[in-house]
């Protein structure tokens, strides 16, 4: 049996576990230990300590078991498993934490009042006009600190650590320095905009 | 420009790739016209890029030496937590017979009377192998806990036993109810300062078990204590 189920792929002890009586059975537990460090390892990053981690692990593999039958075969299991893991990960820290929000993050960028820019621009070619700046006055790294603080909520030091960031500060100084320069950008387009 | 059009320009999805796309890129499975379309969009996409490298991180992160022993007791919490949840697993053998029940009785029969046998042969060789001069089977002698156990009004600070002759050092387990161990510590003497991340894991209404094991210098044990009931009262 243990090595008949060593020998299916991740998709096909999907399919296996569904199709067995009960919910949770030895293909589950075949599928799951094969990913048991794989998902430890993204959560120990993430929550920075193991005691938080194994629950974060824990709550993940409960929620995959729930899942499985919204699992579309056609996609690997893995990646599923990475979009269950980044989801969890993130509605618990925004749950916690509902403080990380682009208004509280970004005040100095929000200054509208010498121009209403609302008025100026509709709001598609706002977003895409700050995608551009930060697509191209960020720097790799800066553009991913930047999306996974302020878009996503992840907490720097959680991104400090997935990244592998090795500088003193981490991840915070990515995001002094990609505030500073999309506020640079801001101010000069006001001033033309003001012209 | 308020601060929402930035959230939005970070989280915009219009146009971009479904993640299982973004996988087969990371895996260099694509063939070259769809790689160079998601090339395209990354550089016009601060999302994606973002998602494509927590993807990356996920499936081919390695983890350093500290970082695997962490992981390591992640892992083993995680499999002792599934076999809790999963009392069918554990019986699967008993599927694996998948024989009609009178023939399972034969089985269970069988099993026993192989049992008994052993049994019988253990105790009467059991004394030989004791006296013997090197025999494989080495009798483990009791160790005695002297510190008080059992309910407690506090975590204990220190751990004492009776020294047993010969030993190099001994190693203390803190174990859950359920035989998983969440901790060790090892001393050269018959006692042991509980260090702040052992007497953490004591909190109150939980039990836990201690053992003591006493080892010699090749690391083989020489003597060890039952597992030993502690719980700090609330």
């Amino acid at each position: 049996m243990a090595s008949e189920l060593g020998n299916l792929t991740d998709e096909q002890l999907v399919v296996r576990a569904r199709e067995a009586p009960s919910g949770r059975n030895a293909y589950l537990e075949e599928l799951f230990g094969r990913h048991y460090n794989r998902v430890s390892l993204w959560c120990l990053r993430y929550a920075g300590n193991r005691d938080e981690a194994a629950d974060l692990a824990q709550e993940i593999f409960l929620r995959v078991q729930k899942a499985i039958p919204e699992f579309r075969a056609e996609a690997k299991f893995s990646t599923w498993l990475y979009t269950v893991c980044r989801n969890h990960c993130l509605n618990r820290v925004q749950a916690r934490r509902p403080e990380i929000g682009g208004e509280e993050i970004l005040p100095n960028l929000a200054d509208d009042s010498v121009l209403d820019i609302e008025n100026d621009l509709d709001r598609r070619r706002m977003i895409g006009q700050a995608k551009q700046w930060i697509s191209q006055l960020l720097d790799e790294t800066e553009r991913r600190v930047f999306t996974l603080h302020y878009g996503e909520g992840m907490p720097l030091d959680a991104i400090t650590r997935l990244l592998g960031l090795k500088n003193a500060s981490g991840a915070k100084a990515f995001t002094v320095s990609s505030r500073r320069k999309l506020q640079d950008a801001v101010r000069k387009w006001r001033a033309r905009n003001e012209a | 420009m308020k601060p929402d059009i930035w959230k939005e320009a970070l989280r915009d999805e219009s146009g971009c790739p479904p993640v299982d796309r973004w996988r087969a890129w990371v895996d260099g499975v694509l063939p070259a016209a769809e790689r160079n379309q998601l090339e395209q969009h990354q550089l016009i996409c601060p999302r994606c890029e973002a998602e494509v490298a927590m993807l990356r991180e996920f499936v081919y992160a390695d983890a350093s030496a500290e970082e695997a022993r962490q992981v390591e007791w992640i892992t083993s919490r995680l499999r002792s937590e599934a076999k809790a949840l999963n009392p069918a697993a554990r019986i699967s053998w008993w599927q694996w017979l998948g024989t009609p029940p009178a023939l399972r009785m034969w089985a269970c029969a069988a099993v026993l009377l192989v049992v008994a046998g052993a049994a019988l042969e253990w105790r009467r060789r059991a004394p030989e192998l004791e006296g013997g001069p090197a025999g494989n089977f080495r009798s483990v002698r009791p160790v005695a806990l002297l510190s008080e156990v059992g309910d407690l009004p506090q975590p204990p600070a220190q751990l004492r036993w009776q020294a047993v002759e010969g030993a190099s050092h001994y190693l203390v387990r803190l174990f859950e109810v359920d035989q998983r161990m969440v901790w060790e510590g090892r001393s050269h003497g018959p006692e042991l300062a509980m260090p702040a991340e052992a007497l953490k894991l004591f909190v109150p209404r939980k039990t836990l078990l201690v053992q003591v094991q006493a080892l010699d210098v090749t690391n083989r044990p020489m003597a060890e204590s039952e597992k030993i009931r502690i719980r700090v009262q609330p």
